[in-house]
């Protein structure tokens, strides 16, 4: 079961949220929630290496053309895809053995809040350190971690979401 | 052979990893403000209708407030309009003079300003005969970016926030020049550099244009907030609190300076483009 029509569909509702919404939203310069990652957060469990790095890229270029940014969002979000094997392992190890979306089932809350949170950080880490340059590092610092706070929420609301819909 | 088969099959992977890697950030750090606003352009295109409807909507909330501005804007206009009519001799010397600033108003349908690099876009483009370089202004008068690419329907305008936006301030009672730019922190404040260190300006001061070839002079950019007088005495360093407020963008004023592209063309023969 690899849901390609659900992906799709909810590739589309990701982008187009963050384009529309979350860029528009203009809160504060602390808080910008990167809220398109947690489409890679949730790809499917089973995904091989080159799906996941050939999704990754195919997002993050997207994002780029919409932000305008030219190749800042396809750094961050093809090395969060590329790295979420690693991170998988370290938060859920064997728990995913019989699950098809890393979300609910055998998977604890827990390990999936860490799992969430190591991507997120990481695409944070990555979209705003480049972005400024090492110029004003405590802000930047800042903007990282409360735009994670905001992104992990919203990636567990959204993936309650979808294994509701998809199961 | 085997084995290098094997051997292939598994740095295949991360070398297309890192060529992605590099391929994109060589683009990041390549790119300049015109290629990312061109990249806005090419999205224009697919959510530009949408944001312009988003936008619309929210136009109503604030009809109370921009009708109060809109007539405190007259009242102005008037009093300064009174003043040419009651001199004749002014009037026929304006008559007789080119006008060289042409006049137009957009809305802007797209904004950002926590970005490093903020753009916005506007609903008009090409066919409204819109144009590169055409200074945008807040219906108040006050500066707020220029515009930077034209699709046919849509502009995308480089902010006052952009870290790649300068334009030259000076001060509006010492006439004394500065150039202006962004440090990418806090969208309410920029830093006018490059003042002669015996220049003397206080907080409460305001910062006005200078003529350039985007911008028409005497445009109000903001309020002196901190003044460094400079220690090697060199040049002074002031910090300005911006007049228009970035976040709140909705309707603009676009001004062209007819005679910009001779002014540019003559002017940088013999200065480095900035």
């Amino acid at each position: 079961m690899q849901r390609v029509l659900e992906y799709i569909v909810f590739f589309v509702v990701v982008v187009l949220l963050q384009a529309l919404l979350f860029d528009n939203l203009l809160l504060s310069g602390l808080i910008v929630p990167l809220y398109y990652i947690s489409f890679v957060v949730l790809l499917p469990v089973k995904m091989s290496r080159l799906g996941l790095l050939m999704v990754g890229t195919l997002l993050g270029v997207v994002m780029d053309v919409s932000m305008g940014t030219a190749g800042l969002n396809t750094v961050a979000t093809a090395a969060v895809a590329y790295l979420r094997p690693l991170a998988m392992n370290i938060s859920m190890g064997k728990d995913t053995a019989h699950e098809s979306i890393p979300f609910g089932g055998a998977i604890t809350p827990t390990s999936f809040m860490l799992y969430a949170t190591l991507l997120v950080v990481a695409h944070s880490a990555l979209f705003f350190g480049l972005e400024s340059l090492g110029s004003h590092p405590l802000f930047t610092i800042g903007k990282i971690i409360l735009s994670s706070v905001v992104t992990v929420i919203l990636t567990i609301f959204t993936a309650r979401l979808f294994r509701k819909l998809v199961s | 052979m085997n084995k290098l088969l094997i051997f292939l099959k598994r740095i295949a992977v991360p070398t297309l990893f890192i060529l992605v890697e590099v391929l994109a950030l060589g683009s990041y750090m390549r790119s300049t403000s015109f290629t990312r606003a061109r990249l806005l352009t090419v999205a224009n295109g697919v959510t530009g209708g949408v944001n312009e409807r988003f936008s619309a909507v929210g136009d109503y909330f604030g009809l109370r407030k921009e009708n109060r501005m809109l007539s405190a804007r007259i009242v102005e206009l008037e009093a300064q309009l009174a003043e040419w009519v009651e001199d004749p001799e002014r009037v026929h010397i304006a008559t007789d003079e080119f006008a060289p600033y042409l006049y137009g108003e957009a809305r802007v349908i797209r904004n950002s300003v926590f970005s490093q690099h903020n753009f916005f876009t506007i609903n008009k483009g090409l066919r409204d005969d819109v144009e590169a370089n055409m200074a945008v202004l807040t219906p108040e008068g006050y500066v707020a970016g220029y515009v930077i690419d034209c699709s046919e329907r849509f502009a995308v305008c480089m902010s006052v926030a952009n870290r790649d936006f300068t334009m030259g301030g000076k001060g509006a009672h010492n006439e004394h020049m500065g150039s202006l730019s962004w440090d990418g922190r806090n969208f309410h404040r920029v830093h006018l550099e490059n003042i002669p260190h015996y220049a003397n300006f206080s907080p409460g001061d305001t910062i006005v244009s200078t003529v350039s070839y985007r911008f028409p002079p005497d445009r109000i950019i903001g309020i002196v907030e901190e003044f460094e007088p400079s220690e090697d005495k060199m040049n002074s360093h002031l910090a300005v609190r911006l007049a228009a407020d970035l976040s709140k963008l909705d309707r603009v004023l676009l001004v062209k300076f007819m005679d910009g592209e001779e002014y540019d063309t003559l002017h940088s023969k013999y200065t480095t483009k900035y």
